[in-house]
């Protein structure tokens, strides 16, 4: 396993973080979970003021995987689910080693290695699902169950496989931050904090069942989100809207059907785009199997995902996460203020269109040429000489300029 | 290259049909402007023409054979990655400044809406685009010859 590194690459030993920080960080998740549970399920019912809506889907789902591309992993310390999981194991242990001497791991099975990560797959393609389609998507009462549930199905999960698998695999957003921290220049390892140079983390992201899957389910829901803004949707979607509800569908059904069928159609074309190119490249490699080969590229989606999400979320951050100020004076809609901040409004006119232009495209380029490094990087390996490695790269070339004009185009309005 | 000739037709279909999926509806035209760089790389490929390989092949020979004279691999190689990253790093400076220049104040004003209105085609961009990654492409073959990241060993990687 332990592979030589080239001088530059090494990983250097920032600092060591101190042993309070892991159990304080837990806390604090569990409490601001309580909090945006309690705002969602005791509050208001109007979106715009009550917290959760508001946390969920800019803090939890874009603000903290884009941080973790930057600080590395910030979801497992703060994960809510893991620190009430981890405490349950001491109690259990605890009130075991007093009475018995059993082997103390008996309820933990193995993960199984052929499910890999598609249980995460399936949950991002959900999450994707609830938060592009659903009409109660932004309901406050909706989304306190539904964090309930997700904290239901991670308790149980990692009772049943161990903390550490069933979060690897089947947890979808520490699956989907765990994938995206392989980005950052800083990883953390127990509790010594490393420097790295940014991407070279990814190569040694462990490509399981699964994984690829995750990934176009990411770029997928994303790109939906595009596309589902744009004016070749607006002018398609009244009609097949219209169509499908002539079968006997209300139109909120009618248009949670279409976008069912948008996203899966969304998915479905950027895992194309991604088999076409490994399917070219295969036919450069003697032997290689498709499936395996395109395992040993998708670490170079990674950055992909991240320029994605970048392009298409960023101003929602800046201008939506204004708004926290305001509500968390007032979690629950009910007139308070507790910090003196419940009267400060957003300003919506704190990005121009050309910055947000400027990020996207930006974003998008780096994020692509990010993409073909790695995947250059790994066909040297891959392939029985450099001539073929580079002719290889021609297929990734296609899939990164589709990937970047697909982009580009959903993001000027399609 | 019997194996490459019997997937060359499918893949000119699938190119023939996008296109034509594409252009047939006026919604989707501006997708096909979007989309013409990667569609003529796909033909390419299709095609069996790898243009430039040789020149590539040729420059790449020539970077690794200079370094063993001179210095040892390693600070060559990261010399040469970070020639790489310099101009990848100016190909991005110059693609943000087109777009910062290519959007007035004009387009100012409008908040988190969409930018349908830019003073630009937006193809253009995604052709300026599809340039720097072809650029980077070459780059690539030429200045990175040799494996270079590894996977690390230990727990969290």
């Amino acid at each position: 396993m332990a592979a030589p590194r080239l001088e530059g690459l090494r990983r250097r030993e920032l600092l060591t973080l101190p042993r309070w920080l892991d159990p304080v960080a837990g806390a604090l998740g569990v409490a601001v979970t309580a909090l945006v549970a309690t705002s969602a399920l005791a509050g208001t019912t109007d979106a715009a003021t009550n917290l959760a809506p508001t946390f969920v889907w800019v803090v939890f789902w874009v603000a903290l995987p884009l941080a973790s591309v930057v600080l590395g992993d910030l979801y497992t310390p703060i994960d809510p689910w893991r620190a009430i999981a981890r405490l349950a194991h001491r109690a259990i242990r605890r009130t075991r080693a007093g009475r018995t001497t059993r082997p103390r791991r008996r309820g933990i099975a193995p993960y199984p290695v052929a499910l890999g990560r598609w249980p995460a797959a399936a949950g991002l393609a959900a999450i994707g699902w609830v938060e592009l389609v659903w009409v109660r998507r932004d309901d406050p009462r909706a989304l306190g169950w539904l964090i309930l549930g997700y904290g239901a199905v991670q308790l149980a999960g990692m009772a049943r496989y161990g903390i550490v698998a069933w979060r690897r695999n089947a947890d979808p957003f520490a699956v989907y931050v765990h994938v995206v921290a392989h980005v950052a220049p800083l990883v953390t390892e127990g509790r010594r904090v490393l420097g790295r140079a940014p991407l070279t983390g990814l190569p040694s992201l462990a490509v399981v069942p699964g994984t690829t899957a995750a990934l176009c389910a990411l770029l997928g829901t994303t790109a939906y989100d595009g596309l589902s803004r744009g004016s070749l949707w607006m002018r398609v979607a009244p009609g097949a809207a219209g169509a499908v509800g002539d079968l006997g569908l209300s139109p909120a059904v009618a248009g949670e059907v279409l976008g069912t069928l948008g996203l899966a159609l969304a998915v479905a074309l950027v895992a194309g785009v991604y088999g076409a190119g490994v399917l070219g490249m295969r036919r450069l490699s003697r032997g290689a199997e498709g499936a395996a080969l395109g395992a040993r590229f998708a670490h170079s989606l990674v950055p992909i995902a991240v320029a994605y999400v970048v392009a298409h979320y960023f101003s929602l951050v800046t201008v939506q996460g204004q708004a926290l100020a305001a509500l968390a004076s007032d979690p629950l809609g009910s007139g308070a203020n507790l910090f003196g901040t419940a009267s400060l409004t957003v300003n919506y006119g704190l990005l121009s269109a050309a910055t947000v232009w400027g990020v996207q495209v930006v974003a998008l380029v780096a994020g692509h040429v990010g993409g073909l490094v790695l995947a250059h990087d790994r066909a040297l390996t891959t392939f029985s000489s450099h001539r073929r490695a580079v002719r290889s790269q021609r297929w990734m070339l296609v899939v990164m300029v589709g990937f970047t004009s697909l982009g580009l185009w959903l993001l000027s309005g399609a | 290259m019997s194996s490459a000739g019997r997937q060359t037709a499918p893949i000119a279909l699938l190119c023939a049909a996008v296109t034509g999926a594409l252009a047939a509806h006026p919604a989707l035209a501006t997708g096909l402007l979007h989309l013409a760089p990667a569609i003529g790389l796909l033909l390419l490929l299709a095609l069996g023409r790898y243009v430039g390989e040789g020149r590539i092949a040729r420059f790449a020979e020539r970077r690794v054979r200079r370094p063993v004279r001179g210095r040892a691999t390693a600070p060559a190689l990261l010399r040469a990655r970070a020639r790489g990253l310099a101009r990848g790093g100016a190909l991005l400076g110059a693609s943000l400044a087109v777009s910062a220049f290519a959007l007035p104040d004009a387009a100012v004003a409008h908040g988190i809406g969409g930018v349908s209105d830019l003073p630009i085609p937006g193809w253009l961009f995604a052709w300026a685009a599809a340039a720097v990654l072809m650029l980077s492409f070459v780059a690539l073959g030429v200045l990175w010859p040799r494996r270079a990241w590894r996977a690390c060993a230990g727990a969290s990687c």
